[in-house]
């Protein structure tokens, strides 16, 4: 998800209608796109989706709007002229290993001022953020074109043979000092990290016009007053570079620019003839539950910026898809845009007319009866960090599943249990009155091996807290669950030695029950272990258990 | 003066009282024992009590003082000041230099406090007061005599404290004393009055019955859970069965099977938990066959095998969908099906007021041929309804495998805004056929905490997850 935002003065110059900033932020939001904020400067911030890459220029959100809210419905016509002799890029089989795609437009009839210049700055930095993944499937360059001398050349070339002066900078540089000094360089350098040559484009004079992805050189930079505009776009992935390339022309296009293809290694390119579409219109009403008839089919669409129109009685209509939405893949997506114009609130709400049996998949009979024995729930987090899980309840640091990308030193791994989750809660809750009688019904994994297993553990701390008070607690919940168990001498090191047990069920061990040892307390911040061992009047010990079930 | 008017507790104090004679101060605790009324019913009468003046009442505060670990060492080996004494005893005095960390830092100030020792270039050597004073330290015999739960001054107490030799909880006292009045209203006492009596009916009395009561905490259930139950409860009644699945999944069906292309944004490092383990078993071929083809087709790139069993945390419930989608094609499910679950979902992501690293998803399918859009919404807007939101809207919106997609949003009155609740849509050709080999599935993922804080008026989702135990025992609960 992209953040833009847009001068409502502008999006309403570009629209071709004056509409307020309250009905402005309803049209957006209404086309599907969520408005973030409205600011007092009369600004939109809006948050576009990825599948609408069109929005992402103020030129194409001034489009939809336009269609949507009914002041220019239906297809927009985009021409492309086509290239002439010198409108060619060379592109050598050397750029195949490293970055093996390039496609190019020219646009005239434009002069670029602030507001043109500031828009297409924003785009190309969106466009590169989102849908171009950091410039590593589609980096843009705009040059001005009465500084290139065509055809141009994209080639790969060693890293110190050739020397040019980046964009905004007036010393040259070989294109290995520009990763290694140039602030871009070195933000994008990992794109280039296992090329050994690197992409370059070169005009018929032989000079320097880019360093795709990284960056273009200063003699072609575009200004204020440029009147012809070079566009190409590099990147691993050729239709992404079409579809990107596609809305940066129609949005220049609506500011008045006229296109001019570039023969780009034997493709012409961009191609911003429509893509057509044949649409049933029982498809339609059967996926949206409505009643739309053909024609109001074709009206709703014309208001989503389509061409349509009803193939005589076939019950078929056909869609003139623009060349700026690469999101239609099938015809859902045009069946999305009849609804999102017909708006979705207008859609009659019926329920599925088939019955069937509902049902619960356990019970939580378990936590009810923690209840009823006088235990509160809490919900606590599945990830924690080694000294949780295992030091401070003197374990040894044992087997577990690691995050490989952890945010944040308190989530590295996932539990292993669910014990030193609740004593942390006891120890953010010394404060509180007690009896503190907790539990929890829980997710742990398995020591390592992936798989998740439900735990029950349950903390009872107050003065009189000890061994038989949470062992009655265990036996009645066992009983009460009719399972039939043992209790045996048991050791573990979390647990007061000679105050802890095992609770075993058909032979096999399934949890452990006990006080708390004092220096677990301790690690936790609940007691001093002196005041512990003393029985002191501030003394507050914790009994616990733990089981699988 | 009757004593018609007495409570049953009053009466059991009297007599207690009585016993000890008039003027003379009774512990709560001790009354409490005498009378057979407990502490708490005793202070109850006693304050009653005291309005009628038949008592008097006093407060005292008792300290309650145990030795802390440095106490215990203290008491053992001597004060630091005393060693450094000790030390400064012997013939020609000690060094400083030779003298440890804690007998340098505490020991000798504390022995100079004491005017036990004298310093001149770097040396330490015994005055004769500290020879005279030297193995009866009275700070130590205090400790002695607290560790034995004997007086100390109060002096002698808050040195210590200070010290950190010991720890000090402090606990009020109260003391009663019977006033003539009491003398002469007990004496009026009728034989049988009291405990016990209130059985026969003869001479018991009305409570006051509209004093008021003793605070105790609840045990519930957390108020998640509480949400989560009521949610099960509305999709079953609506006919849905409940699903589960895997917290540790592979991103097969966390995002490959949901047509979300292997270089989607939600499946950078950034946004999702990666865990160090074994790849995961992938479906059968043909299914992985058929999705390869899906990304392959849709979105123009090379689908990799190995991306996709890379094991994650998942990031939504909908890989629970698209198994059970996929058992459905399978034919291990049978068709029409509604299904609804509830479970935990993990997110790379710096936690703050709007989000959490683990928070929960409400997830729902029908799988059905017939299953239209406006079925989508006529559920939706039937389980908000059931759920207290009666005022709700639809609004466009994007998922790379739902379409139509929507985000149901709810009208807050206080704010005067639409909240969103969570999305919904149907899923995409391209999910559902090689899945199943029809269309459509309905599906959606809801927020569990959004609506809990709506209805809780709480804009902080940590406190959700914080098991504050004040706001635990003391918050809304959802019934």
């Amino acid at each position: 998800m992209a953040t833009v935002t847009y001068s409502n003065n502008e999006l309403c110059k570009l629209a071709g209608k004056k509409i307020s900033l309250k009905d402005m932020e309803e049209n957006i939001t209404m086309i599907g796109m969520p408005v973030d904020e409205v600011t007092k400067e009369g600004e939109l911030v809006i948050d576009v989706t990825p599948n609408r890459l069109d929005l992402l220029s103020i030129e194409g959100m001034a489009r939809a709007v336009s269609s949507f809210a009914g002041v220019k419905k239906g297809l927009r016509n985009y021409e492309a002229k086509a290239p002439g002799k010198e409108n060619k890029i060379d592109v050598d089989k050397s750029v195949d290993e490293v970055r093996p795609f390039i496609v190019s437009a020219i646009v005239s009839g434009i002069k670029v001022d602030d507001e043109i210049l500031k828009a297409l700055l924003d785009f190309q930095e969106k466009l590169h953020g989102t849908f171009g993944r950091k410039r590593k499937k589609i980096a843009i360059g705009v040059h001005d074109l009465s500084k290139v001398k065509l055809p141009l050349k994209y080639a790969a070339v060693k890293p110190e043979s050739v020397s040019f002066v980046p964009l905004d900078k007036t010393q040259k540089m070989n294109l290995r000092e520009i990763l290694e000094k140039h602030e871009k360089g070195k933000e994008y350098a990992g794109i280039l990290e296992k090329a050994k040559n690197y992409p370059l484009i070169t005009d018929a004079n032989g000079e320097v016009v880019s360093f795709p992805p990284i960056i273009n050189a200063d003699k072609t930079k575009v200004a204020v007053g440029t009147k012809e505009l070079l566009i190409e776009m590099t990147g691993t992935n050729e239709r992404a570079l079409n579809e990107g390339l596609n809305v940066l022309c129609c949005a220049l296009a609506d500011r008045g620019g006229k296109i001019t293809q570039m023969d780009c290694g034997g493709k012409k390119t961009p191609n911003l003839a429509p893509g057509k579409r044949n649409l049933k219109i029982s498809e339609v009403n059967d996926l949206l539950g409505t009643k739309i008839g053909d024609k109001q089919a074709c009206e709703l669409l014309e208001k989503m910026g389509y061409g349509a129109k009803v193939k005589g009685k076939t019950g078929e209509l056909e869609v003139l898809v623009p060349a700026y939405r690469n999101d239609v893949l099938h015809e859902v997506d045009l069946i999305e845009d009849v609804a999102i114009a017909f708006d979705y609130n207008n859609i009659e709400k019926t329920l599925p007319s088939f019955t069937a049996v509902g049902g619960k998949a356990t019970g939580d009979f378990l936590q009810e009866m923690m209840v009823g024995l006088g235990f509160s729930e809490v919900y606590t987090n599945i990830l924690t960090n080694r000294k949780q899980n295992f030091e401070s309840v003197k374990l040894k640091n044992g087997e577990c599943v690691e995050i490989l990308n952890p945010l944040t030193e308190e989530f590295t791994i996932v539990r292993t249990w669910l014990l030193p989750s609740l004593l942390a809660v006891l120890r953010n809750n010394k404060s509180q009155p007690f009896p503190q009688k907790l539990f929890e019904y829980g997710d742990a994994e398995e020591g390592g091996t992936g798989k998740m297993k439900k735990k029950l553990a349950c903390v009872s701390r107050h003065a009189k807290a000890d061994y038989s008070e949470i062992k009655s607690v265990l036996e009645t919940l066992l009983t009460e669950q009719g399972i039939k168990f043992e209790i045996k001498t048991f050791e573990h090191p979390a647990f007061f030695k000679g105050r802890c047990a095992q609770v075993k069920v058909d032979g096999k061990h399934i949890g452990v029950l006990g006080e708390i040892d004092p220096q677990v307390m301790e690690n936790f911040g609940l007691d001093n272990v002196e005041l512990f061992a003393q029985n002191s009047p501030l003394r507050k010990p914790v009994a616990a258990f733990e089981i699988e079930i | 003066m009757g004593n018609q008017n007495l409570h049953q507790y009053e009466t059991g104090v009297l007599r207690a009282l009585q016993k000890s004679g008039t003027g003379r101060n009774v512990s709560l605790d001790e009354l409490g024992r005498e009378s057979g009324l407990g502490a708490d019913s005793c202070m109850r009468a006693c304050f009653w009590l005291q309005e009628k003046k038949f008592i008097t009442m006093k407060e005292e505060v008792d300290k309650a003082i145990a030795l802390t670990k440095e106490g215990h060492e203290y008491l053992q080996n001597g004060f630091p000041e005393e060693t450094v004494l000790k030390k400064g005893m012997q013939a020609g005095g000690i060094a400083v230099s030779k003298l440890a960390q804690l007998e340098k830092g505490i020991g000798i100030p504390w022995a100079k406090k004491n005017e036990w020792i004298e310093l001149a270039d770097g040396k330490i050597t015994a005055t004769e007061k500290g020879r005279v004073e030297a193995g009866g330290y009275s700070l130590r015999e205090a400790l002695a005599r607290i560790s034995k739960g004997a007086k100390a001054t109060e002096e002698e107490v808050e040195l210590l404290r200070k010290r950190g030799s010991i720890a000090v909880n402090e606990k009020k006292k109260f003391f009663v004393a019977l006033t003539k009045d009491g003398e002469k209203a007990a004496g009026e006492i009728k034989e049988g009055a009291g405990i016990g009596a209130h059985a026969t009916g003869a001479n018991s009395r009305a409570y006051d019955v509209e004093a008021p009561g003793q605070k105790i905490f609840c045990a519930k259930r957390h108020p998640l859970a509480q949400m989560s139950r009521k949610i099960s409860d509305i999709f079953v009644s609506m006919g849905f069965e409940e699903m589960k699945g895997e917290i540790i999944e592979s991103s097969f069906w966390v995002f490959d099977a949901l047509f979300q292309p292997q270089d989607h944004p939600a499946r950078e490092m950034a946004d999702t938990f990666y865990l160090k383990m074994r790849e995961q078993d992938l479906p059968s071929k043909k299914i992985v066959a058929k999705i390869k083809e899906a990304h392959e087709d849709g979105w123009g790139y090379e689908w990799k095998e190995e991306n996709a069993k890379r094991p994650v945390l998942r990031t939504h419930t909908t890989a629970v969908s698209a198994r059970h989608v996929s058992e459905t094609g399978e034919g291990k499910r049978k068709t029409p099906a509604k299904y609804f679950g509830i479970g935990r979902v993990f997110r790379n992501e710096a936690t703050d007021y709007k989000h959490l690293a683990e928070f929960h998803q409400v997830e729902g399918i029908v799988i059905w041929e017939d299953a239209t859009f406006g079925d989508l919404l006529g559920l939706l807007k039937e389980f908000y309804r059931k759920l207290g939101f009666e005022k709700i809207r639809f609004r466009p919106s994007f998922f790379p495998y739902t379409e139509p997609s929507l985000e149901i949003e709810v009208y807050f009155e206080e704010k005067k805004a639409w909240m969103e609740l969570g999305g919904a849509g149907i899923f995409r050709p391209e999910v559902c056929l090689p899945l199943w080999g029809k269309y459509p599935v309905l599906a959606w993922g809801l927020s569990l905490e959004r609506p809990l804080m709506l209805l809780q008026e709480n804009k902080d989702i940590r406190v959700l997850y914080r098991n504050d135990l004040s706001w635990l025992r003391n918050c809304k609960n959802i019934r």
